[in-house]
């Protein structure tokens, strides 16, 4: 007599038990999309910062900053005949119609005030430029009104500037004023920088900066290679060890500051992963309670033949489907509500990033949640004995 | 059983492609290349008449032909990466590791010292081809060379920038004292 060989309990199973208690699914459901928006938020906020200190720093272009300042710019001071000895030094420098891609720079931390009275003020970079920063910086693009003036006291503000000082947008808009070191300065442009951190940065022409900064030294020239190669740039430094340069590459300077925040990064996947193991524990009593009430209906199922591995794996099957359904919810909420969300921190603003490899994590939470928080509690059912459990109540 | 095992391989792929990326290695670690020198260029007995860094930035013009006692130092990196060029300090200027309880992991950046007093007492050393550019490649680990090596060179100072700046043009180099 051939054997009778039990396959798996049809999908369509595990899909219609989830309809026989609503309110169960929906809180489970629920449940499982609170976890997965947790993970996401995590997973955006360190891909954001990643993204903002990736995409700052270019691969061609080179900082000459003072010896002795190389983790901080804004510590940096270099004497004013630094980008004329570099053109002169430095064969192959980038050019476009004979200008070359040299940017003198100053960077300064200052209060700024929305208003002449206010008591306190925001701390926000400023960056002092020329013309020529536009070239250097080529992932900034002017959106509305012009490049300020010189002698104007007139500002450039990044797309974050708002976010970081903590004001609507509506009082930073073109032909608004903002006061820094007791002076009206006043806002004649606002530009986008493609998720780099100069976007929470104030521009502003670097001879009005020297001014208020009283210094005639710069932070930093940025010039960007054509011909030429890094090695080129090192050994001018080398070569003029009377201006005390040190040549970085702009990708290596973000990537150091980008590494300085790692512990930061770790602890927020801490965070989020204890938050998912919460979530985890809490969903296994849930799964404990929902599962024990269907012992007689388990027992059934064994005795009409199917194998208690039929029966998990249906089980999980079930599991899983309520808690993909909660990760997709999550999914929506974090891409619609989430992405770009500007999050601020010491050197900036950025926005969390809801990209691919974030709801790649996400959905993937959502799976291991499903699986592994009903495998427990439905093989703890199955353990009874058929006899007792078609007997229970 | 099968579909758990199915769903077990789709979530370890999801999870591999929504790993973080790690970082590529950044250009610093890849492995220079070295400076391809004359044979002749590497003394194995010490040069004579060497004047100290300081003395002959004092006294050297354009055109000279000098012997300089040094340590290669006066930066984190003292060599150039891709070019036959490094710094050479006086050797009176005390590495950071010979300061009692300084552990600096790079002794020979010598960030104790003013940097007016480092610009001072430091000059360029270059290991030029014949059309009077610096070597393609490092010289680091070439014949010896090592950040913080007591050196000997005996070469032709080819340009001063100005008064703290003074290249040379290496002939010979003995290493050691």
């Amino acid at each position: 007599m051939k054997k009778l060989r039990i396959r798996f309990l049809p999908f369509e199973h595990a899909v219609r038990n989830l309809k026989r208690s609503p309110a169960r699914c929906i809180g489970g459901l629920l449940g499982s999309a609170l976890v997965v928006l947790l993970m996401l938020t995590a997973a955006g906020f360190v891909r954001g910062m990643q993204s903002s200190f990736a995409n700052t720093g270019l691969e061609d272009n080179v900082i000459l900053v003072s010896a002795g300042s190389e983790e901080s710019i804004e510590r940096s001071e270099i004497d004013a005949s630094t980008p004329n000895a570099a053109l002169a030094s430095i064969p192959g420098i980038k050019q476009r119609l004979n200008v070359p891609y040299v940017s003198e720079e100053s960077h300064v931390q200052i209060e700024v005030r929305t208003t002449a009275n206010s008591e306190t003020g925001t701390p926000a970079l400023i960056r002092g430029i020329t013309p020529a920063a536009l070239l250097v910086h080529r992932q900034v693009r002017l959106v509305d009104g012009r490049l300020p003036q010189q002698g104007s006291n007139e500002l450039m503000l990044g797309a974050k500037v708002g976010s970081r000082m903590g004001v609507p947008e509506q009082v930073l808009t073109n032909g608004s004023t903002l006061w820094i070191d007791g002076r009206a300065w006043k806002i004649v442009g606002h530009f986008d920088a493609a998720g780099t951190v100069m976007e929470s940065e104030i521009w502003c022409p670097l001879q009005d900066l020297q001014i208020v900064n009283k210094r005639t030294a710069y932070s930093c020239v940025v010039l960007t290679l054509g011909d030429a190669e890094f090695a080129d740039v090192d050994a001018f430094c080398k070569q003029r060890l009377d201006l005390q340069l040190v040549a970085i590459r702009e990708s290596t300077y973000y990537a150091a500051l980008k590494k300085f925040f790692g512990p930061i990064r770790a602890m927020v996947w801490v965070t989020a992963i204890l938050g998912a193991l919460g979530g985890l524990f809490g969903g296994l009593n849930t799964m404990y309670a929902a599962f024990a009430s269907r012992v007689r209906e388990l027992g059934m199922l064994q005795t009409l033949g199917f194998s208690r591995r039929a029966i998990v794996a249906n089980l999980i099957q079930e599991s899983v489907v309520m808690a993909s359904a909660g990760a997709i919810l999550a999914a929506a909420i974090g891409v619609v509500f989430l992405n770009g969300v500007s999050v601020k921190f010491s050197l900036g603003v950025f926005g969390l990033s809801i990209d691919g490899p974030a709801l790649v994590i996400g959905l993937a939470t959502g799976l291991l949640l499903g699986m592994f928080g009903s495998l427990l509690p439905a093989l703890r059912c199955l353990r009874m004995p058929i006899s007792e459990s078609l007997k229970a109540s | 059983m099968r579909n758990v095992l199915l769903l077990l391989v789709v979530m370890g792929s999801l999870l591999v492609l929504g790993c973080e990326n790690k970082d590529s290695k950044s250009s610093t670690d890849k492995k220079e290349p070295l400076a391809n020198v004359p044979a002749s260029l590497f003394q194995a007995t010490k040069l004579t008449g060497a004047k100290e860094v300081l003395d002959v930035k004092k006294s050297a013009n354009l055109g000279d032909s000098v012997v300089v006692h040094g340590r290669i130092a006066g930066g984190k990196e003292p060599f150039v990466s891709g070019r036959a060029i490094f710094t050479l300090a006086d050797a009176k200027l005390p590495l950071c590791s010979e300061v009692a309880g300084d552990k600096c992991p790079t002794p020979w950046d010598l960030c104790c010292e003013p940097k007016d007093k480092l610009a001072e007492q430091t000059l360029t050393v270059e290991v030029d081809d014949a059309a009077g550019k610096p070597l393609v490649g490092t010289l680091m680990n070439v014949g010896g060379l090592a950040p913080g090596k007591s050196i000997v060179v005996k070469g032709k100072v080819t340009q001063k920038p100005s008064a703290q700046a003074l290249i040379i043009r290496a002939e010979a180099i003995s290493v050691g004292t």
